[in-house]
C-alpha cells in the first residue's frame, strides 16, 4: 500500500521528465538506429551510461570508431559538473541503505532538478520516493531510446518541440525557487554567469565555464549569501538554513493539495 | 543484439567507460565529504545555495541552440517560455506549467507560422 502510494506520487513528479525523455530519448534511439544499430545496443547504452549529452555523442563514435583516450577525455569533460550536485543531496539520500548506489547513478540534471527541488508528499516512504524518481526517469529514458531505435523509421507521430518539456520542467522549478529560497542572488549568479559562458564559449565549453564561473561567484558573494540564507557563521545557524530549504522548494502538486484545503 | 558497426568487444569497453566515468562523477561528492562527522563548511554552503545557480544555468543552457539572430529570432521559445512562466505563478503546479507550454511550443513549431503563411 505504501509502497505503491510512493511510486504513484513519484510518478506524478517526474511526468514532466517523460515527456521531455520521450522526445530526446526517442531521438537518440533515431539517431543510433540509423547509424546501424538495433534496440538492444540503444538499450544497453541507455541502461548502463545514463547520460544524454554523452550518448548523443557516442552515436558518432559507434559509427565511425574511437580511441579509449577520447571516450575518457570527452566523458569527463561532459560529466564534471555532476561532481558537484550530490553536495546538496547528502540528507536526502542518507538512510536509502543499497538503493543509495544506484540513486547517485540516476542523478542526471533532470533527476536532480527534481531531488533538489522537492520534498516527499505526506503520507510516502520519502527514501523510497527519491529512489523511484530516478529509477523512473532512468526507465523512461531507456523505454524511449529503444523505442526511437526499433521503430524511429516507422512511426508517423511528429513529436518536433516535445523536447522542449525539459527547458519547461526547468524554468517551472526556476520560478519556484525565485518566490521561495531566501536569497535570489544564487539564481541570479547562475543566470548571468551561463549567459557569459554561452556567448563567448564553443557548445562544448558552456557547462563547464559557467559551473566555474559560478562556484566564483558563490564563493565571492559567500557572506552576503550566507547572511541572507540566515546561516550565520555558527553550526546551529547552518542547522536553521536547512529548515528554511526543505520548507521552501516543496513539490508543488502537494503544496496545491494542502494550498486547497 | 542485431547487427553493429564496430566490434561487439570494443563497444563493450566504450560503454563501460562511459557509464563508468558517469558514475564516478555523480558518486564523487558522497565519497569524498558524505560521511559521519561534519563536512567541510564550505561544502555545506555550496550544497545549500547550489539548486537555484544550477537551475538558473540549466534554463539558459536549454537556449543554447536558439538564434535570436535569424527569423524567427527565439520568439517560439520566448513565448512558450512566458507561458510556463505565467502558468507556473498562478497554479504552481509544474504538470499544468510543463504540459501547457511544451503543448504551445509544439503547436508553434509545427503548425504556428503555416497559418500565417497560408
Amino acid at each position: 500500500m505504501l509502497f505503491s502510494k510512493t511510486l504513484k506520487a513519484a510518478f506524478f513528479a517526474t511526468m514532466p521528465v517523460l515527456m521531455g525523455y520521450a522526445a530526446i530519448g526517442f531521438a537518440f534511439g533515431v539517431l543510433i538506429g540509423a547509424g546501424g544499430y538495433s534496440g538492444f545496443w540503444a538499450g544497453i547504452m541507455s541502461l548502463c551510461i545514463y547520460g544524454g549529452a554523452l550518448q548523443y555523442l557516442a552515436v558518432d563514435w559507434f559509427i565511425h570508431g574511437v580511441t579509449i583516450a577520447q571516450v575518457i577525455t570527452v566523458s569527463i569533460i561532459i560529466n564534471i559538473r555532476h561532481i558537484l550536485y550530490g553536495l546538496t543531496l547528502f540528507d536526502k539520500l542518507r538512510g536509502l541503505g543499497p538503493l543509495k548506489p544506484y540513486t547517485i547513478f540516476s542523478l542526471t540534471d533532470e533527476t536532480y532538478a527534481l531531488l533538489s527541488s522537492t520534498q516527499a508528499p505526506v503520507g510516502v516512504n520519502e527514501k523510497l520516493y527519491y529512489f523511484f524518481i530516478g529509477a523512473l526517469n532512468h526507465s523512461y529514458w531507456i523505454i524511449f531510446s529503444m523505442i526511437g531505435a526499433f521503430f524511429g523509421s516507422v512511426i508517423t507521430f511528429d513529436v518536433t518541440g516535445m523536447e522542449f518539456a525539459m527547458t519547461a520542467l526547468f524554468i517551472a522549478i526556476a520560478v519556484e525557487q525565485w518566490q521561495n529560497f531566501p536569497t535570489k542572488k544564487p539564481a541570479l549568479i547562475g543566470f548571468a554567469c551561463t549567459l557569459i559562458a554561452t556567448v563567448f564559449f564553443a557548445p562544448e565549453q558552456i557547462l563547464i565555464v559557467s559551473m566555474i564561473l559560478i562556484l566564483i561567484s558563490l564563493f565571492s558573494c559567500r557572506s552576503m549569501i550566507e547572511e541572507e540564507m540566515g546561516m550565520g557563521s555558527s553550526l546551529a545557524a547552518a542547522t536553521s538554513a536547512d529548515v528554511f530549504m526543505d520548507e521552501g522548494l516543496l513539490d508543488s502538486a502537494a503544496e496545491n493539495e494542502t494550498g486547497k484545503e | 543484439m542485431g547487427t553493429t558497426v564496430l566490434p561487439v568487444g570494443q563497444l563493450i569497453l566504450i560503454i563501460a567507460v562511459m557509464g563508468g566515468i558517469t558514475f564516478l562523477s555523480r558518486a564523487f561528492p558522497f565519497a569524498l565529504f558524505d560521511r559521519k562527522g561534519n563536512p567541510p563548511r564550505a561544502v555545506l554552503y555550496i550544497g545549500k545555495v547550489l539548486p537555484p545557480a544550477v537551475i538558473a544555468m540549466l534554463v539558459v543552457y536549454s537556449f543554447k541552440d536558439v538564434d535570436f539572430t535569424k527569423a524567427p529570432f527565439g520568439v517560439n521559445e520566448i513565448a512558450a517560455g512566458l507561458l510556463v512562466v505565467m502558468l507556473h505563478g498562478k497554479f504552481k503546479n509544474s504538470l499544468v506549467s510543463v504540459f501547457g507550454g511544451t503543448a504551445f511550443y509544439m503547436f508553434l513549431v509545427q503548425e504556428g507560422w503555416k497559418i500565417f503563411l497560408g
